[in-house]
């Protein structure tokens, strides 16, 4: 299920496996994850996108541990190695943070402490990751620096997070996130508070940290072009479950959830006169349907999609989708007639 | 007060002439020996809206778009320079009649709604403020406003907190439209929102742009959202306006090399494009201390000489358009371009 790259001999980093997390509210349990399948390989950049609610950053802070009350994981597994990440306790935790897995977030400005300095930050990580003396530890932090486009690391070190610019401080996040040498980076959104040419520096340094370390990157976006400029692969959220993963190029030109292609049509588009607006709002997630949660939307929806919740199904060399009536070309007529709805 | 008659009277629906707006950076009086500070906000900007075009300002954080807007609505006054609505002149009409003929809707539907009040008090405000008018009519009013944005009577004794971002953007449109103005400013009406909701708020501001013959200022960050909805456009840097004309020429090919640069910044969701190196370096300058000459010299990849750190580049007219750009109006022939300013 959406291992993408079947038939190499390759393992994933890190496999989220039905994946189900609620939300314990005074209405009930709010069923924020339903059943996530994704896996992620060695040294691939994996998007996720879908709006918001739709359970994105609740599955990366999983994939950390980062789940507290109210939240509450109810099933499922996400396999790190040999081990699993939703066993752990808070000590094994702590190992593979930033070690194996590192977290980058959104509001770097925010994120950082602001009452000590940068380098106090900084030093604590690569502190907290290798013992290693003053100056190694320090000429380590400046590498880290460099390594994120960063000049003059000596007085960067000795600054506060409000002295520093939005993009200063993102890249402060990812030289953090990085002096580890982790396997796996999981970014939330980490331009969605900076502009375009800002924008376009962070993540062109999150690409040659990934070349580096080799590391895998899972990106967090609700900006679909940051995705399709980014990723290798791309998985569609909607409503706590994953609707579609494959290919970036098949996700963008091909998609075969109708979620994702009534998501592709609502983007403003020079080729387009009026955007497809999509009708109908998000089900309630304390009482979800049966069904596809999707089906109140959606207008190929059949009884069967009220009654039974859809099956992933491999569509395309490497696409997976979870419908039951996919936006697959055939020779039939019919068929294609469908997909021009 | 009829609009009509407002509109035949006099030309576009917004004219800027020279605008600038300077904020001064510490009280005056304190460290009276310096020469005061001042964040030059907007810095000489030239400006014409007509009155049923869909205008976009685009730039990014810190150029000068949403003061423009506020200066725009009376919110913040301007410290040199001509502001006209409809050919009167800013300062000449009363802030009272100024309200009843533009209206503009806010970047944050969950900041610019009181939650305190239901959404009849919020929409029916501009009535009670401007308009004597009945209860019961005011509330037939309050009504149809908010059916003109797809939302029903039912609503009226609600509140925001109540309601969805999309749906809270909505009411915020309602009550800028309850007065017939002749013109909204919109600043990032949509940025808040998600694509899916994005879209309906997009489509029913192109529909009651038709159905109104509205003028609009469409302030965003999102040149794919410019793209689309704009048909002509001012790129601003630092406070200054570096290109202008129709957007669907500046997009088929951009002059000046910061707007070509925001054009290729901007990520797009098509299949096969990948990023690339990323097409601006550095930082936006302080607008404290400004660059001297041309403001984006320190950004710029097409830098010239000396000349663009030296003088500042006028706004002349080229292949149809206005370009504030050394590249395009070699120095020598900046005299012939002070005369036709106007954009």
């Amino acid at each position: 299920m959406f291992s993408a790259m079947d038939g190499r001999a390759v393992e994933p980093v890190l496999e989220v496996r039905d994946l189900r997390l609620v939300f314990d509210t005074y209405r009930g349990a709010v069923q924020a994850l339903e059943g996530v399948d994704l896996s992620i390989y060695p040294g691939e950049c994996v998007g996720i996108v879908g709006e918001t609610g739709c359970g994105k950053s609740v599955t990366a802070r999983a994939m950390l541990g980062f789940i507290e009350p109210p939240g509450r994981v109810t099933a499922g597994s996400i396999r790190l190695g040999d081990r699993d990440v939703l066993t752990m306790n808070a000590r094994a935790l702590r190992r593979i943070r930033g070690r194996e897995i590192s977290f980058i977030f959104q509001e770097a400005k925010k994120a950082l402490n602001p009452t000590v300095t940068v380098g106090t930050q900084l030093l604590e990580a690569v502190g907290a990751h290798a013992r290693l003396s003053r100056g190694k530890a320090r000429a380590r932090a400046h590498e880290a620096l460099r390594q994120v486009g960063l000049a003059d690391p000596d007085r960067l070190m000795n600054s506060y997070a409000f002295e520093l610019s939005g993009g200063m401080a993102q890249r402060v996040m990812i030289a953090i996130a990085i002096v580890g040498n982790a396997r796996l980076l999981v970014a939330d959104e980490p331009t969605s508070a900076l502009d375009v040419s800002i924008q376009a520096q962070v993540l062109a340094v999150l690409r040659h940290a990934r070349a580096t370390l080799g590391s895998a990157l899972f990106l967090i976006t609700h900006d679909l072009g940051v995705a399709a400029e980014n990723c290798d692969r791309v998985a569609v959220m909607y409503a706590g479950r994953v609707v579609e993963m494959g290919p970036v190029d098949s996700i963008f030109s091909a998609p075969a959830h109708p979620y994702t292609k009534r998501l592709l049509a609502a983007l403003p588009s020079p080729e387009r006169d009026r955007l497809e607006a999509i009708g109908g709002t998000v089900p309630d997630l304390v009482d979800p349907p049966a069904g596809c949660r999707f089906a109140n939307r959606c207008g190929r929806a059949t009884p069967l999609c009220g009654e039974q919740r859809p099956p992933v199904v491999r569509i395309r060399s490497r696409q997976d989708v979870a419908c039951h009536h996919p936006l697959v070309e055939q020779t039939g007529g019919a068929e294609r007639a469908m997909i021009d709805e | 007060m009829n609009r009509q008659t407002v509109e035949a009277a006099a030309g576009p629906a917004v004219a800027l002439r020279g605008l600038k707006v300077h904020f001064p950076l510490r009280p005056a009086g304190l460290r009276f020996w310096e020469p005061p500070k001042v964040i030059k906000a907007v810095d000489g900007v030239d400006l014409t809206v007509e009155n049923d075009e869909m205008f976009g300002l685009a730039g990014e954080s810190g150029c000068g778009k949403s003061t423009i807007a506020r200066v725009l609505i009376g919110l913040t006054p301007p410290t040199h320079g001509e502001v006209r609505f409809q050919g009167q002149s800013l300062p000449g009409i009363d802030q009272s009649q100024l309200r009843t003929r533009i209206q503009m809707v806010f970047q944050d539907p969950y900041g610019s709604l009181n939650p305190r009040r239901t959404i009849a008090d919020i929409v029916g405000d501009p009535l009670v403020v401007h308009k004597r008018l009945p209860r019961a009519e005011r509330l037939a009013r309050i009504e149809q406003s908010l059916q003109q944005v797809g939302l029903a009577g039912y609503h009226m004794n609600r509140f925001p907190h109540e309601f969805s971002g999309g749906q809270r953007q909505r009411v915020a449109i309602a009550r800028a439209l309850i007065l017939n103005p002749g013109f909204l400013v919109l600043d990032e009406p949509t940025s808040a929102l998600d694509v899916s909701v994005q879209a309906i708020i997009l489509n029913l501001i192109s529909k009651l742009r038709e159905e109104r013959r509205l003028g609009c200022l469409f302030i965003t960050h999102d040149l794919n959202l410019m793209r689309f909805m704009t048909t002509r456009l001012a790129v601003m840097y630092l406070g200054r306006i570096v290109e202008t004309g129709e957007t669907a020429d500046i997009f088929k090919r951009p002059l000046h090399p910061y707007t070509r640069a925001l054009i290729a910044s901007t990520p797009v969701p098509k299949p096969g494009r990948r990023a690339k190196d990323p097409p601006l370096r550095g930082e936006l300058p302080s607008p404290v201390k400004p660059p001297t000459g041309c403001p984006f010299h320190t950004r710029c990849r097409d830098k010239i000489g000396r000349v663009c750190e030296t003088a500042v580049p006028p706004l002349a007219e080229v292949e149809g358009r206005m370009v504030a750009c050394h590249l395009h109006t070699p120095p020598a022939r900046h005299g012939t371009g002070g005369a036709r300013h106007a954009c």
